[in-house]
């Protein structure tokens, strides 16, 4: 009796000991939402890095550019 | 770049208090709210799809407000409409996240509940073209030329947000005047009150995280339009090297 | 091309009113359309096919038919719709006839409502084909008060219109413009598409009242109209 066996029968089977399609469901709606937040967070998060990689903070006019201008 | 330091450290309190009131909401769900009779245990999917359903209805609201201060700003004050669209853009995306998980749970709950897995019921039905209106949102923002998006896609906006009262009472004229209740024990007919607690902190909870992934969205397209900014400087001044 | 601008030069000086700059576009884009008249037999065609399409599909019986006609005819009409107000706007880029519209002092949603009115004038023409070919095909006559048919054809047609119309115009300077234009016109038009297909069946089967029916599309109509026309001249100018 390894711990999956117990967590999957602490996940999925109620009281009485009887597992039911309810309690996969249940379980499955649960981590279909932290799945689906979880993941935009993480997408947004991983594009936020990507952006800053095209950012040049030290990016400023040329003083010498517009004299004649 | 002290206030980006702010900005962090008040991103990261927040975040931490919101996943610590989603910690405490879900173990009311699964552990303290009472059992529902018909449905046992797959009814607390309910703490879950409630909130969402409810939420997914704040979000077109925010957006609607930023597309119109963009349409309002965007000759005016340039640089204010552009914080403006960001707030948009973010909105209709947590819009669509939201609308996705109330339409995912429903259908994992139907199915457990009722054995099928869509009806074409006055929520289920009504949810899917809020769902179907951001998404065509976004797909205007992908698919407009650069730079129109933002004020065709503030348009579209002001649309959408017209249609979604009217979606839901033409939904609701077509399945009947008073639709059978499909998820017992809704929130406006006799729910137990036991099992307030764990509703009340639920819809807390995510509406801090919809905040939170606002704010987040809210940051990236900033600095997407910075970048944009940047590389339109560049461009410019290498144009005006080469004239020299 | 150039003579109905000649035309237009000579008449703008007379139509200064609002009407008049409208009654102008419409009468520029019947004139257009009825030198070729490529976009109404088009349309027809099209949804004609569409027609015989969902009969092979549904092979129905008369009683079905009745049911299921006033779906496939706003389907049939809404497809035909969309192949025909892509090319509406088409037609004003070719002789650059937008930027001199944007610089005119001529109102831009006179443009937006004087083109409006004309696709609803070709679309109608091709609804009263269609619905010949209707009664011919299904062998339908309305068992509810057929003359409220009267009012929803133009209802529907018009809800269609003015939004389709609208999004057209904001697909113009799109990559994929016949692509969005049905993507982005149809989660809008919903409601009103239920709203005309339901009150079309309730008149075939006289099994429910439409009333409810034709006050929403009503309402649809007023509420987006006005958002149309309020907004046209911004996505006419959105750079």
């Amino acid at each position: 009796m390894n711990d999956f066996y117990h967590l999957h029968r602490w996940v999925f089977l109620n009281q009485n000991g009887d597992g039911s399609m309810q309690a996969h469901h249940l379980f499955a709606a649960y981590a279909a939402v932290w799945l689906i937040q979880g993941g935009y967070a993480a997408w947004i998060a991983y594009q936020w890095w990507q952006a800053g990689k095209n950012l040049h903070p030290d990016l400023s006019l040329n003083p010498d550019t517009n004299v004649e201008l | 770049m002290r206030r980006s330091r702010i900005y962090a450290m008040v991103g990261i309190s927040w975040l931490a208090l919101t996943l610590a009131t989603l910690a405490h909401a879900t173990w009311l769900a699964l552990f303290i709210a009472p059992t529902e009779e018909t449905m046992l245990d797959v009814q607390r999917i309910f703490y879950y799809h409630v909130p969402s359903s409810m939420l997914s209805l704040v979000f077109p609201y925010v957006n609607l407000t930023a597309s119109i201060f963009y349409l309002a700003w965007r000759r005016s004050e340039p640089l204010r409409a552009l914080t403006a669209d960001a707030v948009a853009i973010a909105a209709a995306e947590v819009t669509v996240v939201y609308a996705s998980i109330s339409l995912t749970t429903g259908m994992l709950w139907g199915r457990a509940a009722w054995g099928i897995w869509w009806a074409w019921d006055a929520r289920l039905t009504s949810m899917l073209l809020l769902w179907l209106l951001y998404v065509s949102y976004l797909l205007l923002r992908k698919l407009s030329a650069s730079g129109q998006s933002q004020t065709l896609a503030a348009a579209l906006s002001v649309f959408a947000a017209i249609d979604v009262p009217i979606v839901f009472l033409s939904i609701r004229l077509w399945r009947g005047q008073h639709p059978a209740p499909v998820f017992g024990g809704g929130p406006n007919s006799g729910i137990n009150p036991a099992m307030l607690p764990a509703f009340g902190w639920n819809v807390l909870g995510w509406a801090m995280w919809g905040i939170f992934l606002l704010a987040l969205r809210y940051a990236l397209e900033r600095r997407r339009q910075e970048s944009e900014q940047e590389s339109a400087l560049k461009a410019i001044e290498d144009s005006l090297e080469i004239a020299r | 091309m150039s003579r109905i601008l000649n035309d237009l030069r000579q008449d703008a000086s007379r139509a200064r009113s609002y009407f008049g700059q409208v009654f102008l576009h419409l009468q520029k884009d019947l004139r257009l359309e009825w030198r070729s008249r490529d976009s109404v037999v088009g349309m027809l065609f099209f949804a004609l096919l569409t027609v015989i399409i969902f009969s092979l599909a549904f092979d129905p019986t008369a009683a079905v038919s009745r049911q299921i006609a006033g779906g496939i005819l706003w389907v049939a009409l809404l497809f035909a719709a969309f192949t025909a107000l892509n090319q509406s706007w088409t037609r004003e880029q070719r002789n650059r006839v937008l930027e001199a519209q944007r610089l005119s002092p001529a109102a831009p949603s006179a443009l937006f409502l004087g083109k409006a009115l004309a696709n609803f004038l070709f679309v109608s023409f091709v609804e009263v084909v269609l619905a010949f070919f209707f009664i011919i095909f299904y062998n339908l006559h309305a068992l509810g008060q057929g003359w409220m048919m009267m009012l929803v054809l133009p209802l529907g047609t018009w809800a269609l219109i003015c939004n389709g119309t609208f999004f057209a115009a904001m697909g113009l300077r799109t990559r994929n413009r016949e692509l969005l234009l049905p993507l982005i016109m149809v989660p809008i038009s919903l409601p009103a598409l239920l709203s005309m297909m339901q009150a079309t069946t309730a008149i075939l089967t006289g099994e429910f009242d439409p009333a409810h029916w034709i006050r929403l599309l009503i309402g649809y109509n007023i509420a987006f109209t006005t958002v149309c026309l309020l907004l046209f001249d911004t996505i006419l100018s959105a750079e």
